[in-house]
């Protein structure tokens, strides 16, 4: 691998709140980097600052120790060769379905309206929600809006994808679905993408790598490579021994502190 | 038949049956208390008299016109409000500068009775329309800041967050994302600084009295100085019906709606 071929690279990061007089470490000397068309995954306690991380490789929120590099440039602001997806979907409500998704087309240059349309159209029928634009968010099921959010994140054809936990608030059968839907788009169009979830599950079916996070303030335990063809699917029996290995590293920490704490 | 005309549904009809039965009731109070307490017409009449009254009054046209004339003044008047108002809340929330310095005056504003402002306002416009226009929209527009101030601030962040990747900001972010966020709050403050407006217009129409067209408040003053009681309760029934329709009917489905759309109420009942 050349050195072009790193997205996103991240040197010894951290990041602290203050709430009240307290100052919260909430993340501490991370480092690592993601090659492009790497499907990655970050899985921690919830609390970890998973959500800050990602914040951060978004430009969404300040990067005070050390630095993110995306496509070479710092994370300074948000743009448009990277796109988000969040816990909730975030839809406008303002908006109906096929609003929503021209809504992150409208900064893309030369671009008619109807050019607009078109590209919407398709990524909704991407996501198996063709026959749906006219409907509005409230008329949508939870899936169903992560579906429109993901056309959303996938229409202005972003280098980067980041998904902040977008199925922890889905039932299994629909999260199911979600994950074979994925596999299928990631492995039609190879986008880089980073993860975030505390499912140990979810990050095995779905990426080539988690990097999993320690317990407040999140450090980096270990970088887990998930060699396992596509595509998988949850009841594999191979993905639950490495879920289960996964879990092992999650709970070494958990007993070695605890055994700490007993001295 | 399988088709059924909506207007012939029978809950509606039950509906409509209901409300008519319960009128009949309260005009049949009435009528006992005018037969039994014995006062005379000038101090209390009775419902057939105010029906003949507004009856009368509708036929002339001067009833009609008097309505038309105050809902063209209040909708004047409160347009005026929600064109400064609403635009004016948003910048405070925006500026804490702006905030810092007009926050403490339309918080002390926003409590003076609006009554107040008839005698400042008699003297620099004198009896004119402006006279009345500048009550309504003293009387609207310091609540209406604040609500709007208070709406923006109520607005998820995720929105933004999510616009802001989506490589909206500026006036656009503010435009396409934190203004309908707002929208439903916004609402609900505009329903409460609209009853401010319709209780400021109904005490400058009594208190200023232009010759450029009748309003219902006008119509109410006049009535009292004819001492013609079926007059002044018909106008009382008039204007207590306005009311009721823009808040009870046009404004509270307007925020039903919103609130419906934006996600507030997870089911319709
Ligand atoms: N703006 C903020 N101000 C103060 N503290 C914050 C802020 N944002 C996050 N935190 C704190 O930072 C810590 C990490 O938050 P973060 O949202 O990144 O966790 P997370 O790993 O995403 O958790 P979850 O899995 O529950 O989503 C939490 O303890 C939270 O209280
Ligand atoms: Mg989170």
């Amino acid at each position: 691998m050349t050195e072009t071929d790193v997205k996103i690279c991240a040197s010894h990061v951290g990041k602290a709140f203050t709430r009240g007089h307290r100052f919260i470490k909430v993340l501490d000397n991370i480092s690592f980097s993601v090659q492009a068309g790497e499907f990655v995954a970050i899985l921690g306690p919830s609390g970890c600052g998973k959500s800050t991380l990602l914040n951060m490789v978004a430009g969404l929120e300040s990067c005070e120790e050390g630095n993110i590099i995306v496509n070479e440039y710092h994370t300074a602001q948000p743009e448009r060769h990277r796109m988000m997806m969040f816990q909730e979907a975030a839809l406008f409500p303002w908006y109906n379905v096929l609003g929503n998704v021209v809504y992150g087309l409208r900064f893309k240059k030369g671009l008619t309206n109807a050019e607009r349309k078109t590209i919407a159209l398709h990524y909704l029928r991407l996501v198996g929600l063709d026959h749906f634009e006219r409907a509005y968010v409230h008329e949508l099921s939870g899936g169903m809006k992560q579906r429109v959010a993901l056309a959303r994140a996938l229409a202005p054809n972003p280098q980067i994808l980041l998904m902040d936990e977008p199925f922890s608030a889905l039932d299994a059968l629909t999260c199911e679905q979600l994950y074979k839907d994925v596999q299928k788009i990631w492995n039609m169009q190879h986008k880089t993408v980073l993860l975030v979830t505390h499912n140990v599950r979810e990050a095995v079916v779905l990426t080539q790598r988690v990097i999993v996070l320690s317990q407040r303030p999140g450090k980096i335990l270990k970088d887990f490579p998930i060699r396992l063809p596509y595509p998988r699917s949850v009841h594999d029996v191979s993905v639950s021994a490495l879920a289960n290995e996964l879990i092992k590293v999650l709970h070494e920490k958990d007993d070695a502190d605890d055994y700490v704490s007993c001295i | 038949m399988k088709y059924r005309l909506p207007f012939l549904d029978l809950s509606i009809v039950k509906f409509l049956l209901k409300k008519v039965a319960y009128l009949f009731v309260i005009l049949c109070i009435w009528q006992c208390a005018y037969v039994l307490g014995g006062c005379s017409d000038l101090i209390f009449p009775t419902p057939f008299q105010v029906a003949r009254f507004l009856w009368n009054a509708c036929a002339d046209g001067t009833l009609v016109g008097a309505t038309w004339m105050t809902i063209k003044r209040l909708i004047l008047g409160y347009g005026i409000s929600m064109l400064i108002g609403i635009p004016l809340g948003m910048l405070c929330s925006r500026f804490y500068i702006l905030n810092a310095c007009i926050g403490k005056l339309v918080l002390g504003l926003q409590t003076l009775p609006s009554i107040c402002w008839v005698p400042l306002t008699l003297l620099w416009f004198g009896q004119t329309d402006c006279a009345i226009l500048f009550v309504v929209t003293m009387g609207s527009l310091w609540s209406l800041i604040a609500s709007t101030e208070s709406s923006v601030r109520q607005i998820p962040n995720l929105y933004i967050k999510a616009a802001r990747t989506m490589g909206s900001r500026g006036i656009d972010l503010w435009l396409t994302v934190i203004f309908p966020a707002a929208l439903p709050f916004i609402i609900t403050g505009m329903k409460q600084s609209w009853a401010f407006a319709w209780r400021s217009l109904m005490s400058a129409e009594i208190y200023v009295s232009t010759i450029r067209g009748l309003g219902v408040g006008q119509l109410l003053h006049y009535g009292r100085e004819m001492q013609a009681m079926d007059h002044v309760v018909g106008i009382i029934l008039v204007i207590i019906a306005i009311g009721f329709i823009a808040e009870k009917v046009i404004f509270a489905n307007l925020e039903r709606t919103l609130h419906k759309r934006w996600g507030f109420v997870k089911s319709p009942h």
